[in-house]
């Protein structure tokens, strides 16, 4: 039970120091998890790429890995509710006010600079995660064509037709899975 | 509580659901999954108010992904659609690491699940294109959003370790800055 407690508080204190991105939280984690000896440097390295292959938030996919390898699923549940409680808390405390405030005329001053800045962020987005999915070995190398072809094509799919997104994703998978093997 | 709103909220729990079966990436890979459903597929919410909801889920400490679907479902339909929008995002990765953990081995090596992770990937860099594509219109408004626009992307690239809080903070300041003082007498023309 001390443990679980434990692995709980480990992952609430990760959840609310990963500010802009899961990946900036892996350092945290090495910290509190591999200095502690609750996990090797192979498991976390395991535990990133296990995380990065799976749907959903690193530090959501992380969590659960670390908590389920020490405690089975309890610890999973534990280390999955400490991550994602301070997002949850934090939220609900500013959302009343965030959206009463943002029709105020300042505040609309302020996002119109914001939205220019969060479209960058979304096209480093695009570049950092569809690159790397396109460019498995860096921009310098030759792409992966199928992927090129497959990101290509539905791109050209959502932007000529209605099929929903999450049906053309996963297409692509059905299509990854007989064809890209 | 009447039938529609339960309704409405099963509707939003399953959206995120959904969302969280099928983005791989975490929060920035959400985004366009989140505009699809939330703004195209049921206009619970326009363009520009994502924008202002993936700024503060930026900034905010926590989850990206968790405090985008917790803010996005509170416009929705108040703290309960927040609380099963949020608890939505996140147990379909819950549900499948703990069998990924089990059969960690097995799931990695196997062929077909490399394929279709490839085949996802390019999608997903799709949905990026689709997403830009959509939000220009509300993003990048006039030459000075370009400016904006322009600025933050050379910060990113040029100097990738600088904290993306910053940078927001950034150009909400610069932005009050300039459409208060700078710009308020023409706009008041």
């Amino acid at each position: 039970m001390i443990f679980i407690l434990k692995l709980f508080i480990i992952f609430v204190k990760i959840g609310l120091f990963t500010i802009g991105g899961g990946l900036a939280m892996l350092p945290l984690m090495q910290q509190e998890l591999v200095a502690q000896g609750l996990m090797t440097v192979q498991e976390t390295i395991d535990m990133v790429a296990i995380s990065h292959m799976t749907p959903g938030p690193f530090a959501v996919n992380a969590a659960t890995f670390a908590g389920m390898k020490l405690y089975g699923v309890i610890g999973a549940a534990a280390a999955t509710l400490g991550a994602v409680l301070p997002s949850f808390v934090i939220c609900l405390l500013i959302a009343k006010q965030f959206f009463k405030i943002a029709d105020n005329h300042n505040v609309k001053a302020a996002l119109s600079g914001i939205r220019p800045v969060v479209y960058a962020l979304i096209l480093n987005g695009m570049v950092t995660i569809g690159g790397a999915a396109i460019f498995p070995n860096g921009f310098t190398a030759s792409p992966d064509v199928p992927v090129l072809i497959i990101a290509a094509a539905a791109a050209a799919l959502m932007w000529k037709t209605k099929f929903s997104p999450i049906l053309i994703v996963l297409a692509c998978g059905v299509f990854g899975a007989i064809a890209l093997r | 509580m009447n039938t529609s709103n339960a309704r409405k909220l099963l509707t939003v729990f399953l959206s995120t659901f959904k969302i969280g079966l099928f983005t791989f990436g975490g929060g920035l890979a959400m985004i366009p999954f989140i505009q699809a459903e939330f703004c195209d597929k049921r206009g619970w919410l326009d363009d520009s108010e994502l924008t202002d909801v993936i700024a503060a889920a930026q900034s905010l400490p926590g989850i990206m992904a968790v405090n985008t679907s917790v803010l996005t479902c509170y416009r929705v339909g108040g703290a309960v659609a927040a609380i099963l929008g949020g608890l939505g995002a996140v147990l379909p990765s819950f549900i499948v690491l703990i069998f990924v953990t089990a059969f960690y081995r097995v799931v990695v090596e196997n062929a077909y699940i490399r394929g279709a992770l490839r085949g996802v990937s390019g999608a997903v860099a799709a949905m990026f294109i689709n997403t830009l594509r959509k939000q220009r219109k509300t993003s990048l408004t006039d030459w000075w959003s370009l400016g904006f626009f322009a600025v933050a992307l050379a910060v990113i690239f040029l100097i990738p370790s600088v904290n993306v809080i910053f940078i927001i903070i950034g150009g909400g300041l610069s932005g009050f800055v300039l459409r208060t003082f700078i710009l308020k007498k023409k706009t008041e023309k």
